[in-house]
């Protein structure tokens, strides 16, 4: 029989405005944390309130969307030599764009359930504040490449999702608008509590404790107000070029804006999964199984079409229908691909994002996949609700997914 | 008699002289490339002897160089095999390999510039550290190969690169740029101008024994690329946007990679930013290969090189007349195409009449001539004045005595064309040519209100005339050779590019663009979405699709164009016009009110403040259950498979003759896609088997006009292309 994975913990840092600070601008919370001392707080977080011996913990993954300076060159063995775990505890970097955090949990749980490995710890970290977005340069930057690949600004891919689908600047806004008013309820009620590790500085004290760029407080109207984010893309080129791959288009509507995408934020996270042995011998309590995953690729020019093929493959795999799933987390990346997905799958809005997701508290990218596994479990728990399904978009027409289940 | 001649003189000058053996104009192909290795390798060896203090390149003929030899680039099949490929490349690094080692053999190299150094001759050009041209008309520098969908292969885009920076690079080799003397001075092209080619001669070698340490700026250390690599620490926000943005510009501008040497060019400039002169060198030359079988390359080439200069040159204008010219043209009817038709030949020269109706409306034309002027930054005022001095507005047939040659530019209708014929012809010379404008009536049939048909003729310009470059003459069936000469002479004379075609309802160029027109309704009819229509268009290189066309002629004169064909034909019997386009344009503007653009809206809403966009309307009343869904591919070859057939017909039934007036007229006249190379060229490079086997399947789902026409189907079984 395969062992199973098991998730034992999930933590994560809360999210910081991912603004660089200017003069008379001021600078997210976390702007002043290096991404490698957001990573360390976890691990000696996660190492304390377990009681690990981190000699058992065969691998950490992290995940990034720029491996480059203060997040280059393997951040992940960096972050564990620099911590206090022990050195036999070994460390590799990830880039899956969007989707990087769930798939340093999924490939954790691939090492456990293989046999090769007993226990991994999994996740991600970004510092949008000081990295900025585009740090890394791009394999996709390079000009032949990118006039053979009819790749387009993200936003206006997903302007094109709200095209393709009928949706209207107050869809998108109003989506945003719950997303909101679900996360300021959750961080009042202390749903996050479980899962937030505070970020402190060498001296103990707290730099952050919360999400820092939830709006309860948002309306319609003021979201009404914002302007387009993307349509200087559309206007630069981007507009023309996705007719080659949609020629049915004649003129796009630049909807989507800084209300109703995900925001740029700072943040880690980090999921510790190991065999039922591992977690035994550490007398550690599972808190579920990993019971499928699922990575597939998409149409590459609209990019953000992945979840809902991710979730029927992860769904096949596991052998469960959409019905056997009681939430669901998919990453708010921006209004038009939530709703796009359920709407092709039906998903009703009681049972996705219950606790509002990236548009209110910000898409930390590596870090990301592997903080919903957290949230999804810890809202599982409050709701004592059997199976959830992460899913998230990702660049290059990737889709991922995993359901966890409660023990 | 060698290509390459090199000659000594006392201070050890070694002169590198170019002069193709049996050429008027030095070209590049198999024998410079030999030649040219040869005479470096002697070079070196001078060199390494320490016998020789500089080398000075210049041209043996009355020009410099003409560029790559495009006959034999015609020759390369589009699929290489890898020993074929092999081959190009390597005949590709030998070309460029003398030059690198000339500009590095350590003594000053210095070139003198006497007429056109183009493409592979200004490459030559390059490679040497000083470049004097003699400041004269005819000489002109420039690499303009990516106008015949090539680019610079022998170490072009690797030193204009090093000389002028990424951006510079991109913009100039993708348009193909050329300079005449002191531009090309003034962008730092050349370096020195001279007024003589004895001067020339003089300057270059005090130039060499003044510069004994030449060395280019890349063979220079701590050398940097002007305004940045990309690869670079930190890069400015100019170089980051034209990698970033100008990949996508370069798609849409060139829709979806229609013309290959732009993108070529673009990501040929970026990679050999990145790595040294050598290994740049390799970079260009697979660029340069790849464009150098590529079909679109064969077809611009064919057609605007050979065909276009085979046209220039007069092979449909009638053998054994002598040159013709107009001193005095009349046109009739000031109105935008008689006023546009009046700048052209005022422009070149020539004495214009300008008459209507009233002298009011002939002053109107004449203004239209001014703004004309005012629009065009390279008319200086005194240029301007000069021009309309020529332009004689008048409401006068005995103005019109003089002239050699009268152009009609009345309304597109018989009685009015027969009456000003009658007129005209009682003011004019009995050999003065008189010429009809119309754009689809058939000339013999107006040529029965002339009392001298032999002196009638059809020029067809085109809309708007002072920019169109195109004039299709027709001629009727009993116009003279004479006529026809000096018809084809005028066009010539106001720089426009005559086609001649025969007489039938339409000709050639109305004919063939009537069929995408009507093609286009055919699908709105079907309930196609327009979107698609327009986009497909788009795609396929056209410069307007076949809805907005319409809207831009506006609905209402296709209406009355369409009403007015209906009365004739009833009138004379026949049977009358049911074809989509007639039907969906007397729906538009009896149902709808959709008159078009200019009355506020047809196919298309012109909302003020936003982007025209489709007519809601269309889906309401051409798919209110739904678009119908056919491939894209479908509507793509729909709309370009019936303008190829159509002129298959013409060719067939005569009208039209060769396949350069096919060519060149549906490129210039109608806008048929240029990277296809025109009408009949994009038969051959479809080849002329599949074409006709799409034509067929094209034909079995949407109806007989697809049907192959028994020409093709001959030229298949032989496949003799239309050439």
């Amino acid at each position: 029989m395969t062992t199973e994975a098991y998730i034992y913990d999930a933590i994560r840092t809360p999210r910081g405005r991912g603004k660089a600070g200017a003069p008379s601008k001021p600078a997210g919370s976390l702007y002043e944390v290096k991404p490698i001392d957001l990573v360390t707080n976890l691990l000696e977080s996660m190492k304390e309130r377990n009681q690990l011996d981190t000699r058992q913990v065969d691998d950490l993954i992290l995940a990034t969307g720029e491996p480059v300076n203060e997040q280059g060159q393997n951040i992940a063995k960096t972050a564990l030599v620099y911590s206090s775990w022990d050195d036999i505890t070994t460390g590799a970097q990830l880039h899956r764009y969007c989707a990087g955090g769930l798939d340093a949990v999924n490939l954790a749980a691939m090492k456990i359930r293989s046999g090769f490995e007993e226990m991994v710890v999994a996740g991600g970290v970004e510092s949008m504040s000081r990295l900025g977005i585009g740090a890394s340069g791009a394999a996709a930057g390079d000009p032949w490449t990118a006039m053979e690949s009819y790749g387009i600004s993200q936003g206006v891919a997903a302007d094109l999702t709200a095209r393709q689908e009928g949706f209207s600047r107050s869809d998108l806004d109003q989506y945003a608008l719950m997303s909101q008013q679900r996360a300021a309820h959750a961080r009042k009620n202390g749903y996050f509590d479980r899962s937030i590790i505070p970020v402190k500085d060498m001296n103990g004290l707290t730099i952050l404790d919360h999400d820092e760029t939830i709006r309860g407080d948002i309306t319609t109207e003021s979201l009404a107000k914002l302007p387009s984010s993307f349509q200087m893309f559309g206007d630069l080129g981007h507009g023309d070029l996705l007719k080659f791959k949609y020629p049915e288009v004649e003129v796009l509507d630049y909807i989507h804006t800084a209300g109703n995408s995900s925001g740029i934020v700072d943040g880690a996270s980090l999921v510790l999964v190991g065999s039922e042995a591992a977690g035994a011998a550490q007398n550690l309590t599972p808190r579920a199984r990993i019971v499928a995953c699922a990575t597939t690729g998409t149409e590459p020019t609209i990019m953000l079409a992945g979840p809902e093929p991710a979730t029927e493959k992860v769904l096949t795999k596991a052998g469960l229908k959409l019905d056997d799933i009681d939430l669901f987390e998919l990453n708010e990346a921006f209004a038009a691909v939530v709703l796009r997905y359920q709407k092709a799958l039906n998903i009703p809005d009681e049972k996705i994002n219950v606790n509002g997701g990236a548009i209110a508290m910000g898409h930390p990218i590596g870090a990301t996949g592997a903080m919903l596994v957290g949230t999804l479990l810890d809202e599982l728990e409050r709701r004592d609700l059997k199976r959830g399904l992460v899913t998230l978009c990702a660049g290059g027409g990737i889709g991922i997914a995993t359901i966890i289940e409660r023990l | 008699m060698e290509y390459i001649r090199l000659e000594k003189d006392d201070n050890g000058i070694v002169e590198l002289i170019l002069d193709q053996p049996g050429k008027s104009v030095n070209t590049m192909g198999f024998e410079y490339i030999e030649a040219m290795k040869k005479a470096v390798s002697e070079l070196q060896a001078l060199a390494s002897a320490g016998d020789i203090s500089g080398v000075y390149i210049r041209s043996g003929k009355k020009t410099f160089f003409g560029g790559g030899d495009l006959s034999s680039l015609l020759e390369i099949p589009t699929q290489l095999s890898e020993e074929e490929a092999r081959d190009n490349f390597q005949s590709i690094l030998d070309a460029k390999l003398p030059l690198r080692y000339l500009e590095t053999l350590g003594i000053p190299v210095v070139v003198g510039i006497n007429g056109a150094a183009l493409g592979g001759g200004f490459e030559i050009c390059l490679a040497a550290h000083h470049r004097i041209a003699i400041n004269q008309k005819g000489v002109e520098v420039g690499l303009p190969e990516a106008q015949l969908g090539l680019m610079p292969g022998a170490g072009g885009v690797v030193r204009i690169v090093r000389m002028f920076g990424c951006e510079k690079a991109v913009t100039w080799l993708s348009a193909g740029k050329k300079f005449k003397a002191e531009q090309a001075l003034a962008k730092g092209w050349v370096d020195e101008l001279v007024d003589s080619e004895e001067a020339m001669h003089a300057s270059a070698k005090a130039w060499l024994l003044a510069n004994p340490k030449a060395c280019q700026p890349w063979d220079e250390k701590g050398f940097k690329i002007p305004a940045g690599a990309p690869n670079d620490k930190e890069i400015s926000r100019e170089l980051a946007g034209l990698f970033y943005f100008g990949p996508v510009n370069v798609m849409n501008n060139t829709n979806n990679n229609n013309f290959p040497a732009p993108k070529a060019i673009m990501a040929c400039v970026n990679d050999v930013a990145r790595v040294d002169f050598d290994t740049a060198e390799k970079i260009e030359a697979r660029y340069f290969m790849s464009l150098m079988s590529s079909q679109v390359a064969k077809n611009m080439i064919r057609t605007f090189f050979f065909q276009l200069n085979d046209i220039n040159n007069g092979i449909s204008r009638p053998k054994g007349i002598e040159p013709t010219s107009v001193r005095k043209l009349g046109i009739l009817g000031a109105g935008q195409m008689g006023a546009g038709i009046a700048f052209g030949a005022a422009k070149a020269g020539i004495e214009v009449v300008l008459k209507d109706i009233s002298q009011e409306n002939a002053d109107r034309g004449k203004g239209y001539c001014e703004q004309v002027c005012k629009k065009n930054k390279r008319i200086s005022e005194s240029q301007a004045e000069e021009i309309l001095a020529r332009v004689i507005p008048t409401a006068s047939y005995e103005d019109l005595a003089d002239c050699d040659l009268v152009i009609e530019a009345v309304f597109e209708d018989r009685r009015i064309k027969a009456q000003v014929t009658r007129e005209t012809e009682e003011a004019i010379a009995t050999n003065a040519i008189l010429a009809s404008n119309t754009s689809a009536l058939p000339i013999t049939e107006l040529a029965e209100a002339s009392s001298r048909p032999e002196n009638y003729i059809g020029m067809h310009f085109f809309s708007p005339a002072e920019k169109m470059p195109l004039v299709e003459i027709i001629c009727g069936e009993k116009t003279s050779d004479h006529a026809l000469a000096v018809a084809f002479d005028l066009a010539k004379a106001m720089s426009k590019t005559p086609i001649v075609v025969n007489d039938a309802p339409g000709f050639f160029t109305t004919r063939v663009i009537g069929k995408t027109i009507s093609e286009g309704a055919t699908m709105v009819l079907e309930g196609i979405n327009p979107a698609l229509i327009e986009n497909a268009a788009r795609f396929n290189g056209s410069p307007v699709g076949p809805l907005a066309a319409i809207d831009e002629i506006s609905q209402e004169t296709a209406y009355k164009n369409t009403m007015q064909t209906r009365a004739d034909a009833e009138a004379q019997g026949n049977p009358i016009n049911n074809d989509p386009a007639a039907e969906l344009i007397i729906k538009m503007v009896e149902e709808f009110g959709r008159k078009g653009k200019i009355h506020g809206g047809g196919y298309y809403d012109y909302p003020k403040n936003g982007k025209k966009h489709i007519w809601p309307g269309m889906k309401e009343h051409f798919a209110p259950n739904g678009y119908q869904e056919i491939p894209f591919e479908d509507i793509r070859d729909r709309l370009t498979f019936c303008q190829s057939l159509e002129a298959l017909r013409a060719l067939e039934e005569g009208v039209v003759n060769t396949a350069a007036d096919g060519n060149i007229g549906s490129i210039f006249g109608i806008g048929f896609p240029a990277h296809s190379g025109g009408v009949f060229q994009f038969i051959n490079a479809y080849g002329l088997r599949a074409f006709a086997c799409r034509a067929r399947e094209l034909a079995k789902h949407y109806g007989s006009r697809f049907e192959p026409p028994a020409i093709l189907l001959e030229r298949a079984e032989s496949n003799e292309l239309f050439i």
